[in-house]
């Protein structure tokens, strides 16, 4: 069943088509990578997706509804959250209380149950606790809960982030350039971390943005090639992430390898 | 016990480490105020006044320190309370808690006009809206003479009372007005441990990040300048019963300055600040007037350097003692 419909989507900015015409699907379940060069329109694509731009043109149906131009909370309220290209937590806060905002969609109360705190209310409380410390513990942070989110280290951060996206029980998680910044020992933690969830039958459906192809986590199984806002190649991950493909995408000669499920491409040599 | 020879070992007192930073302000708040009560006189005074100050950096606090906006105006809130109040209780013979309810839905509305509109904008326009909502406010308490006497004010307002029972003597209502800050306290730490105040910290934490976790980032704003409007409104409602007059330069500009620096010196975003900093900020001019010409210039100076080694302010000085800092 098709979870996120994607029609002829469209933004420009200006003279520029940033996104042009994109059509996706994503079924229930399913992870997708989008890949491209710097510009190809993957993050314009996520934030209309998610909300944060409208589009000029299309249509984005979620869940069997129609979000088109709605705003970000609104969106997220239907069961689709995105994390961000660069870290946006809430550096002031632990890293627990992190993961418990992102109960928030999953809880109800506010002033009032606030000031009277009745019965209900405490074991809601004592729910999102155990909920945010068991994400924590997923992500590996378990010793980490009290600390501000600004004294982890950059990919740890990255981590709580994803952990504070499946506070909220996601249908679909949208996850930009999780690896960027990272450095090697990190970004494999977290390509290992994403694909263990890709065959994860409980796990949300993802999809991706990269431009690096060592960044698609094994088990991805679409892949959505961009160039200019347009596409290039869609379909299979098998058929799309190509040496072929990649050298049009990127603009090019491109040599690719493939080592178990993982990809890694480079400028084929005396090009 | 077996356990009982380790109760003063260095892991023992580590652990108790950061409950006694949390305590200390509220010690030090507490024996000053246990001072003037037993001291009496022209102490009792400012401390009913650092008192009544207090439950508006409370407000303040939950709507900059928590949320992480910005107002320049809530002395508009201050002066509807208060000036309702006045007229209600002076003119019309009102009881003062209907007085104090009529005045805060007063200013509660007027807080939902400027807010409503103006809190779904990024940015400025806010603390912009707020500025300006002060001044009117000011200037309608000196142009409409009849409600409210204009520069002359409003004075014989009658004194708090509850049941029939009038609090009369100083120390009475500094008793009082420390019961009102407890309680002001108390619902502003449950309004922050809840999943209402998470909503707020996220806000001010990253407000994309908010609206991407499903937080409707304007409500939540608004929410919380009505409530922090409330708070100002009541510390109006009591500084005109327990002064007595009012008069527009009660709720002018300057208030806004003075609690700002509480609140910063205080300590913004903590539980603790916005007492710890009323209560000093307000002992402040009493301590620096030995040094006559120059006591503006040390009382700046003492407040650069307090924001510059403690950005925290006051109510976390405690946690920058050696031996405090882990990893």
């Amino acid at each position: 069943m098709t979870l996120l419909k994607l029609e002829r989507v469209t933004r420009r900015f200006g003279g520029l088509l940033a996104v042009d015409a994109i059509d996706l699907n994503v079924e229930q379940g399913g992870v997708t990578a989008i890949i491209g060069p710097n510009g190809a329109g993957k993050t314009t694509l996520f934030h209309l997706i998610s909300g944060f731009q409208t589009p000029n043109g299309g249509r984005i149906v979620f869940d069997g509804q129609d979000i088109t131009g709605l705003p970000p909370d609104r969106i997220a309220a239907h069961g689709l959250i995105r994390t961000f290209q660069l870290v946006q937590l809430f550096r002031d806060l632990s890293a627990i209380e992190n993961v418990k905002v992102g109960c928030h969609l999953r809880t109800r109360g506010g002033i009032v149950t606030a000031l009277i705190r009745p019965k209900s209310a405490r074991q809601t409380e004592a729910e999102v606790d155990a909920t945010a410390r068991e994400l924590l513990a997923f992500v590996g942070l378990a010793d980490h809960g009290a600390l501000p989110a600004s004294a982890l280290t950059y990919g740890q951060q990255r981590l709580l982030e994803i952990a504070r996206a499946l506070a909220v029980r996601p249908k679909l998680l949208l996850l930009d350039e999780p690896a960027a910044g990272l450095d090697l020992g990190g970004r494999e933690d977290l390509v290992a971390q994403l694909a263990e969830f890709a065959m994860d039958p409980d796990a949300p459906a993802m999809v991706l943005v990269t431009h690096h192809v060592e960044e698609i986590p094994p088990g991805f199984t679409h892949a959505l090639l961009l160039r200019e806002g347009g596409i290039v190649a869609q379909g299979l991950i098998g058929d799309v992430i190509t040496a072929a493909n990649l050298s049009v995408a990127f603009g090019q000669d491109l040599e690719l390898d493939k080592a178990g499920d993982r990809f890694f491409a480079r400028r084929r040599a005396g090009a | 016990m077996p356990t009982s020879r380790n109760i003063i070992s260095p892991e023992r007192l580590a652990a108790l480490a950061p409950g006694l930073a949390t305590a200390l302000p509220w010690a030090v708040a507490l024996a000053i105020l246990g001072y003037a009560f037993i001291a009496g006189g022209y102490l009792v005074t400012v401390m009913s006044f650092a008192l009544i100050y207090a439950v508006f950096v409370i407000g303040l606090n939950l709507f900059m320190g928590y949320a992480g906006q910005v107002t320049f105006g809530h002395n508009a809130f201050a002066a509807l309370g208060g000036y309702g109040s006045a007229v209600l209780t002076s003119a019309y013979g009102w009881p003062p808690i209907g007085a104090f309810a009529a005045g805060t839905m007063l200013a509660l509305a007027v807080a939902l006009v400027v807010g409503y509109p103006t809190l779904r904008l990024k940015g400025h326009y806010l603390a912009m809206a707020t500025l300006a909502i002060g001044l009117i406010i000011y200037e309608i308490a000196v142009q409409w003479q009849a409600v409210t006497g204009g520069y002359m004010g409003i004075s014989g307002i009658p004194p708090i009372g509850i049941g029939g029972f009038d609090i009369l003597s100083d120390r009475a209502q500094l008793v009082f007005l420390a019961l009102v800050v407890a309680l002001a306290t108390w619902s502003a730490m449950r309004l922050r441990a809840s999943r209402f105040g998470r909503a707020l910290a996220a806000i001010a934490g990253s407000e994309d990040a908010a609206r991407a976790l499903g937080i409707d980032v304007a409500r939540y704003k608004l929410m919380a300048f009505l409530v922090s409007a409330a708070y100002a409104a009541l510390a109006g409602t009591l500084f005109v019963h327990v002064v007595g007059f009012v008069s527009p330069e009660v709720f002018g500009l300057h208030m806004v300055v003075l609690a700002f620096t509480m609140l910063y010196a205080g300590g913004i975003g903590t539980a603790a600040g916005p007492l710890i900093g009323a209560v000093i900020i307000s002992l402040l001019p009493e301590t620096f007037r030995a040094l006559k010409d120059y006591q503006d210039l040390a009382y700046g100076a003492g407040l650069i350097l307090l924001l510059i080694y403690a950005p925290k302010g006051l109510a976390s000085l405690a946690e920058l003692l050696p031996g405090r800092r882990r990893s």
